[in-house]
């Protein structure tokens, strides 16, 4: 009887907060007063637009035998960290401890751990950009910095995060889950490189330990018109008052004030300076945000351009082409794009006018490479200081080809970045 | 109790607010969902092509994996025709043409059937074995069979066996074009869905008002030529026919960027001579 006394007023005030409550968020939020017509927007342009994942994805997988040897897993049938992604995509209720910090023997220990599959990035992420490989399913993880991903093929609970400046080693735990999908990849179409995972000049890198055996390409380019990007990046309110400068072989594109775009018709690269405000952050994350944003204005071709490196002391974000998982590289060390942000009120974007599209079938056999040992002790006898230099890859060299404009020939090389510039073992070699 | 009355009716009616409220509050939650997620705009793009009469069944979402391929236009069909029993063969311009000395009959509801045994015995049919029957391209005269390649089939006059029927079921001859040493170019890569193939040809305003898709299909098709080396890529072909008629027509749309692919293009954009 008492109870029912106070049930009536009780339900009659919390029925009014209620109301009152919903009351103002409905009020407060903008998006009541969207009317329903905005949604049926226009769609994209017809450019595909690669998402964040794919950008920003990792490049090289290296698989750990049981006994311990190691091998890269080059693209042959399919691309081997694209299947290796693939199975990334179920991991629930992660959490995250440090392993070890500072330890170089914890480092590799864990790296090169038997029955594993190490997924290398081009350079330094943060878990933002993992995240999205994974399907979101670490976004509560702490927002870490991270350059390799260690899987082990016969523990389905574990996974490791590896931060190679102070040689962290992040162990994430999740439930258990199947292991097949992730054993399968190692059974598809592909060619493996002997390698090993060690320290040059105190930084881990990937040694190719036989001589390579690489193929050749010859690519028809994609080659957009200095009009396409000008109507894209330099279409503002006013686009009357677009002036055009020439010289020699520049082409200079400018709105009044904050916009500016640059065409050099005889290397065929553009750069786009844009004067107006921008957010100027500075971390990893945010960083890697507006360089994707920028990335994805120019509407350059996107197809097997991948995040390559990122400069903290000048902000520079490169990105590169790729082909069967190497990069390509320029007589002048350039690859694609690069964005870069000044100040507050300066950013620039260099890009590329020509971009490869098609593979051509090439009757040229495969062209062998030492190994990074005796490419080292090469370079080492020639003369040059094995101090100053910092990173070692495989690439492809981008050369014209001879009898068509359109046409152009990837030759592999060592790529090797020494005084803060990418250069190939064979310039170097040939230098004196 | 008059009170007491008072205070139900008053808790009768919020009530009846917040589930008002409420169910707006939901609205606009979806509503912000739908400003974000892109497949929304995919079925909307298709509802308006449905209600500009454009007839299309069921489309598919997904993303599949292809390769750019090439394979070599070569003489092995002319050196080989020797084996070849009951029938004149005439190697010209790369295709083999042949006439049965005596026609085969073959299954009247299912040549099919019939065709795919035969295919399977090399002095009838070089290569048989490689082609796969497309039920797209054939008529009831003309049974056409693509060269397979990588998981999937060509789409080319290059890389085809067409057998023409008589009006008794009877192969009397056949036109066979042969590709050798189909190899992909570079690992695979994900191609555009079937929904998406079909809103850029609408965009590029490839679909008339008033047609029936007819038929899609992802197969590989010429992009370049360059001396006796093809070059194909993973096309979507969309069969397109105008109501009222049985004229249909292809489209074709590059399945990796999404472009148009148009006919005359074939030869012209990328023939090295040309480029020069």
């Amino acid at each position: 009887m008492r109870f029912s006394k106070y049930l009536i007023p009780l339900a009659l005030t919390i029925a009014v907060v209620v109301s009152l409550t919903l009351s103002v968020v409905l009020w407060t939020n903008p998006a009541n007063y969207r009317t329903n017509k905005q949604t049926s927007q226009t769609p994209q342009t017809q450019q595909m637009i690669k998402p964040k994942r794919y950008v920003y994805s990792p490049v090289q997988a290296i698989h750990t035998n049981a006994d311990g040897s190691q091998q890269i897993l080059v693209n042959k049938l399919v691309n081997t960290v694209t299947e290796v992604k693939k199975t990334m995509h179920n991991y629930k209720d992660p959490k995250i401890k440090t392993l070890s910090k500072n330890s170089r023997t914890d480092y590799f220990r864990i790296a090169n751990q038997t029955d594993s599959i190490m997924l290398n990035y081009s350079d330094t992420v943060s878990m933002r950009a993992l995240n999205a490989i994974v399907k979101n399913r670490f976004r509560k993880l702490p927002n870490y910095k991270i350059n390799r991903i260690v899987l082990p093929t016969n523990n389905s609970t574990k996974l490791y995060l590896l931060y190679d400046k102070n040689f962290t080693v992040y162990e994430v735990d999740v439930k258990k889950h199947s292991l097949k999908s992730l054993n399968k990849v190692l059974k598809m179409d592909m060619r493996t490189q002997p390698a090993s995972f060690k320290l040059l000049n105190n930084k881990p890198i990937v040694y190719v330990t036989t001589a390579v055996q690489m193929q050749p390409y010859k690519y028809l380019i994609d080659r957009q018109s200095d009009d396409y990007y000008v109507s894209r990046l330099l279409n503002t309110q006013d686009s009357t008052s677009i002036n055009v400068k020439r010289r020699k072989n520049m082409t200079i594109y400018g709105d009044q004030s904050s916009l500016q775009l640059t065409f050099n018709s005889k290397n065929r690269m553009a750069e786009f300076s844009d004067f107006r405000p921008n957010h100027n952050r500075r971390n990893l994350t945010a960083t890697i945000n507006d360089s994707y944003k920028n990335l994805t204005k120019l509407g350059l071709p996107m197809d097997n351009v991948r995040f390559f490196s990122y400069d903290d002391n000048n902000r520079t974000v490169t990105y590169r082409t790729y082909v069967e998982g190497f990069p390509i590289f320029r007589t002048n060390g350039f690859g694609t794009v690069s964005t870069r942000t000044m100040n507050s009120s300066a950013q620039r974007i260099l890009f590329s006018l020509d971009n490869p599209e098609v593979p051509l079938p090439s009757n040229k056999g495969y062209v062998s490479l030492p190994s990074t040992e005796t490419m080292l002790k090469r370079l080492e006898n020639h003369g040059y200081k094995l101090k100053d230099l910092q990173k070692v890859r495989l690439g492809y060299t981008w050369k014209k080809d001879s009898t068509s404009p359109l046409l152009i020939d990837l030759n592999p090389d060592w790529y090797v970045y020494y005084n803060n510039k990418w250069r190939s073992y064979t310039s170097l070699m040939n230098q004196y | 109790m008059n009170f007491r009355r008072i205070e139900i009716i008053f808790l009768v009616t919020f009530i009846a607010i917040d589930i008002f409220l409420f169910g707006m509050f939901k609205k606009n939650m979806d509503m912000q969902a739908d400003n974000v997620s892109q497949g929304d705009s995919d079925s909307v793009i298709v509802k308006e092509m449905r209600n500009d009469q454009i007839k299309v069944g069921n489309l598919s979402k997904k993303n599949e994996n292809a390769y750019y391929i090439s394979g070599e236009q070569s003489d092995v069909l002319r050196n080989q025709m020797g084996q070849l029993a009951n029938q004149t063969p005439q190697f010209v311009g790369h295709e083999l043409e042949s006439e049965l000395k005596t026609p085969i009959t073959v299954d009247k509801n299912n040549p099919r059937k019939s065709i795919d045994k035969l295919l399977t015995d090399s002095t009838f049919v070089l290569f048989g074995d490689q082609y796969v029957y497309s039920k797209n391209l054939s008529t009831s005269r003309n049974i056409v069979y693509n060269q397979k390649a990588m998981g999937s089939s060509i789409y080319s006059s290059e890389a085809q066996i067409r057998f023409t029927l008589n009006s008794n079921h009877q192969i009397v001859s056949y036109t066979q074009s042969y590709l050798q040493g189909i190899k992909s170019l570079r690992e695979s890569s994900e191609t555009i869905s079937e929904t998406r193939a079909l809103i850029w040809l609408y965009q590029y305003n490839e679909i008339p008002n008033n047609t029936t898709v007819a038929w899609t299909n992802l197969g590989y098709t010429k992009l370049l030529s360059i001396d006796g080396d093809r070059v194909f890529i993973p096309t979507w072909i969309i069969a397109i026919r105008p109501q009222n008629s049985t004229q249909i027509q292809l489209k074709r749309i590059n399945a990796f960027t999404g472009g148009i692919i148009k006919e005359t293009d074939e030869n012209l954009k990328n023939n090295p001579s040309s480029m020069n």
